[in-house]
């Protein structure tokens, strides 16, 4: 997963996964551009000044090449966070940690900070454990509410829960012979659906 | 063959996401059965695309879609029609500002009922809410009002306002300084000003205003910057909205005919049109105000007039009324219908001019027809049955109305506006340049007349035709005040001399208005 | 902070991007070119004044080209992902659109999804033979020639191929050439009846 290939230039996803903040500090002076530190009221970021960033701009001031600013690890990919999901990453709520806990964390990975390799390794052993829970719980859930299942997965694991019970549905309807049925396109459902509520507003 | 053919066409129509009603594909199988083969497949993809080209509802082609399609097909060449085009003022396409979609919409489409001539109580409402969230739009895209841009570098010359709603200082008990309102300025109770807008009304106190320039008569938007405390507020400032160049307006909402006539598309969009209006650099217009026909002296000057331009003649001759010196009573309608004989008499001795010229008569407040409300509805057609048999370029439009030439656009109005305007004025501007504060009101409101309704009654349904949002390239006030002409934001406002004398105007691509006098010695006549 | 109203445009999309299309901002986007061009030129200012030997202005100008460059990512994925969206509503809505969703289109996109449309069209008329291949049909393997149909609103008249009238009323029920009516189906003006 990198963020430069084309794939993903357009993706709303990745835009707001690289849109997450972390803490910065800041080495070298830049010169009026203060604003962006909001504690402060000085026309410039001055050396040592520690503010949070979004990674995009992270990413363009640090890097092998300049380092206009160190960071750190976010919290949640830190060595305390790491043995809560050692312990039990079935229970861990991901989306309160981060709504794209995977892909943020492959992203910092790029950082190459001393806990990189800790933190793959992390993301690959939380990834495997839960995998299994969604994988289950996605294909035996048919018609029923999954908000419940769903409220603890990050992004990238709702994706797979989705594609899941799509399969499910999918094959369930050519069991039942319903996919020889033609049927009015998704849009237009939903757009009439909306026009009606609107109807019955006013 | 026939079946064949058939199949070919709705197979075509398939492929675009149509479907024909029979009688549909019966017509185009009939229309294309009459051209030869080779040349079918091309007249096919043009009949789609014009197809395609109108506002279709559902993929359901019925024929008179296709008769449409086929007849545009047919004229395709032949634009003369569109070079040049009189709009009438009740004819103007309405159009509405839905915020939620930031774009004019047709009001029909967002379920306004047709316009008519006595409007319920809704339209009145509407006339005042259509200004308003006009003028809110165009004011909140201005630089001042935007909000600013991080990064950018704040200096005194950029500063930036926040409009506030009336709503606002209404719901404040403490002291507010600093406060900018647009809002409508109105008298509601004698001899007190108050400021008006959706949300709220509210007293104002204009004893320290400072007047920009403008001419702020009862009844139009301003922008009034002060400070609000104990239910009243205090105005330091008082302006007019800003204006905004057409052209910003049309690269906000795109090429939507605001002006009306030909097409969906707006004249300044076409590069044909262009092409035709830079090749034909000579085309001039010649606005006359104040014909009074029953006056020898006129006619003797307009003999000479049109013997002077024979040779020349002009694109187009703009009459404006009234057409008759005074008002005659009972007797009004029989002499004018001898005025107009007289003058089909003398304009046919100049067959040059029936022939090339085209002639526009606009109505006065006096002429015959309804009492002074706006729009004024053309001369009722019993009174000019004669002129038009014989001149059949000659046309009778209302008053105001809108002459689309080639890409310019240009609206006539013939009414004593600036008088009117200097009489309902909050305060009389000082310096005396009425022209210029007078062209700047009209071009801040985008209305031909900010006027209170019982000063200038108005259609209220109809108040469309009266509104110049984009701003036209050229607005013609006949009016009995001195002649002047201003441009202000790419628009001019001119005023025709009056009391039958005459104005000359070259029209030219990019509107150079010279007010010659190659008559001079029979212009001073009065 | 900077490029925050590009993001808004994208969370908008995020927003929307599952129902129908929003109408497009056009304010925010041109609220965002505004803040990219005063980037553009204070980095301009400041690359000058590093030429004339001001030192230790790269890395402000290093942070103003990020946000720069965010923004413009943010708005080209604005654009983007909202021409799919147009796109494959010219194949689920058929080439004219409901009234309401075509208002929510701005001017541009109106016009790229009717050269979309004819594109389209001139594709599937050059392929297969004698008239094209309609690329819009059969996006399920059909089972059988004719289907059941019943109608859920007046649709009018509709002459099948073989010359025969058929009225489409309301809650009527019709024996029909399923390549005809798919699009109709897809239209939500008529039902696939399925007998089970």
């Amino acid at each position: 997963m990198t963020s430069e290939s084309v794939d993903d230039y357009f993706s709303i996803s990745d835009i707001l996964t690289t849109q997450e903040r972390l803490p910065c500090k800041v080495e070298l002076p830049i010169y009026r551009l203060g604003y962006l530190d909001s504690s402060s009221t000085s026309d410039d970021l001055q050396p040592g000044t520690k503010l949070d960033l979004s990674f995009w701009m992270a990413r363009a001031l640090c890097s092998r090449k300049r380092h206009i600013v160190s960071v750190e690890m976010p919290r949640p990919y830190r060595e305390g966070y790491r043995e809560i999901l050692t312990a039990d990453a079935n229970v861990v709520d991901l989306h309160k940690l981060g709504p794209y806990y995977y892909s943020y964390g492959s992203q910092l990975l790029k950082f190459e900070l001393p806990e990189t390799a800790d933190v793959a390794k992390s993301l690959i052993k939380c990834f495997q454990t839960r995998i299994r829970k969604i994988m289950d719980s996605s294909q035996n859930a048919y018609n029923e509410d999954t908000t419940k299942l769903t409220a603890k997965l990050d992004e990238t694991e709702k994706c797979l829960f989705k594609a899941g019970q799509m399969g499910l549905n999918d094959f369930q309807r050519w069991e039942t012979r319903q996919t020889e049925k033609l049927t009015t396109s998704e849009m237009v459902r939903s757009h009439r659906k909306r026009k009606r509520a609107l109807m019955d507003d006013s | 063959m026939t079946t064949k053919l058939k199949q070919n066409i709705t197979g075509a129509f398939k492929m675009h996401g149509f479907t024909l009603r029979s009688e549909a594909s019966k017509y185009l199988v009939d229309v294309l059965n009459l051209i030869n083969e080779v040349q079918r497949e091309d007249c096919l993809d043009k009949i789609i695309e014009s197809v395609q080209k109108q506002q279709l509802s559902s993929t359901l082609i019925d024929r008179s879609v296709c008769e449409q399609a086929v007849q545009e097909c047919n004229t395709d060449q032949d634009e003369s029609d569109d070079v040049f085009g009189v709009i009438d003022a009740f004819a103007v396409p309405r159009f509405t500002y839905v915020t939620d979609r930031k774009k004019f919409i047709e009001s029909d489409t967002v379920g306004i009922p047709p316009p008519c001539l006595h409007g319920t109580a809704a339209d009145k409402n509407r006339l005042f809410t259509n200004k308003y969230t006009m003028l809110l739009q165009r004011t909140q895209r201005h630089d001042l009002f935007t909000p600013p841009v991080i990064g950018a570098q704040m200096d005194e010359s950029s500063k930036k306002f926040q409009l506030k709603p009336i709503e606002y200082l209404l719901g404040s008990t403490a002291k507010l300084g600093e406060i900018i309102v647009l809002g409508m300025l109105t008298q509601l109770k004698e001899g007190k000003w108050y400021l008006e807008d959706p949300t709220g009304v509210v007293q104002i106190d204009l004893s320290e205003a400072n007047f920009q320039n403008g001419l702020f008569t009862e009844n139009c938007f301003v922008l009034a910057e002060g400070w609000y405390e104990d239910k009243i507020f205090h105005i330091n400032a008082f302006g007019f909205p800003p204006p905004e160049p057409a052209k910003t307006t049309r690269s906000y909402f795109g090429n939507i005919n605001f002006f009306g006539g030909f097409g969906n598309q707006c004249a300044k969009a076409s590069s044909k049109l262009r092409q035709i209006e830079q090749d034909n650099e000579d085309a001039m217009f010649v606005f006359l105000s104040d014909v009074w026909l029953d006056q020898v002296k006129v006619m003797e000057k307009l003999r000479i007039l049109f013997a002077g331009y024979a040779d020349f003649p002009p694109t187009c001759f703009i009459l404006c009324g009234n057409f008759l010196s005074s008002h005659q009573g009972s007797q009004h309608v029989k002499i004018m219908k001898e005025c107009f004989h007289n003058l089909t008499e003398l304009i046919c001795e100049f067959p040059t001019l029936v022939e090339s010229s085209r002639f526009i008569f606009v109505p006065g407040p006096q002429d015959p027809g309804p009492m002074t409300i706006l729009p004024r509805p053309p001369i009722p057609n019993s009174v000019t049955e004669d002129i038009r048999k014989k001149i059949p370029s000659a046309q009778f439009t209302s008053n105001p109305c809108r002459i689309q030439y080639c890409t310019q656009e240009i609206v006539v109005f013939r009414e004593e506006i600036v008088t009117k305007m200097c009489r309902n004025c909050v305060k009389f501007p000082e310096d005396g340049e009425v022209p210029s504060h007078f062209c700047k009101t009209i071009v801040s409101q985008g209305h031909l007349c900010p006027l209170p309704l019982h000063v200038c009654p108005v259609y209220w349904a109809y108040d469309a035709g009266l509104q110049l949002y984009p701003l036209p390239d050229l607005v013609v006030c006949a009016d009995k005040f001195d002649p002047f002409h201003t441009t202000s934001v790419d628009c001019t406002v001119m005023n025709p001399v009056s009391n039958y004398q005459f104005v000359f105007m070259n029209c030219t691509a990019n509107i150079t208005i010279r007010l010659s006098w190659p008559l001079m010695d029979l212009a001073i006549c009065s | 902070m900077l490029a925050e109203k590009a993001l808004e445009l994208i969370a908008e999309l995020q927003r929307t991007i599952d129902s129908t299309l929003g109408p497009y901002n056009e304010d925010t986007a041109r609220h965002v070119l505004e803040e990219m061009k005063a980037l553009f030129e204070q980095n301009q200012k400041d690359v000058s004044a590093t030429v004339a030997g001001e030192n230790g202005l790269f890395s402000g100008v290093q942070l103003r080209h990020a946000a720069l460059e965010r923004n413009k990512r943010c708005l080209l994925a604005y654009i983007y992902n909202r021409l799919q969206h147009i796109k494959r509503m010219r194949w689920e809505f058929g080439s004219v659109l409901p009234s309401d969703v075509k208002l929510n289109l701005g001017e541009q996109e109106v016009q790229w999804f009717g050269k979309y449309n004819k594109l389209l069209a001139n594709y599937m008329r050059s392929i297969g033979d004698h008239g094209g291949l309609d690329l819009t049909q059969d996006l399920k393997p059909p089972k059988t020639l004719f289907i059941e149909v019943r109608c859920l609103m007046d649709h009018g008249e509709f002459e099948t191929q073989d010359g025969n009238i058929v009225l489409l009323k309301k809650n009527s029920q019709h024996f029909l050439l399923r390549s005809e009516c798919e699009h109709l189906i897809r239209q939500g003006v008529l039902e696939h009846i399925v007998h089970g």
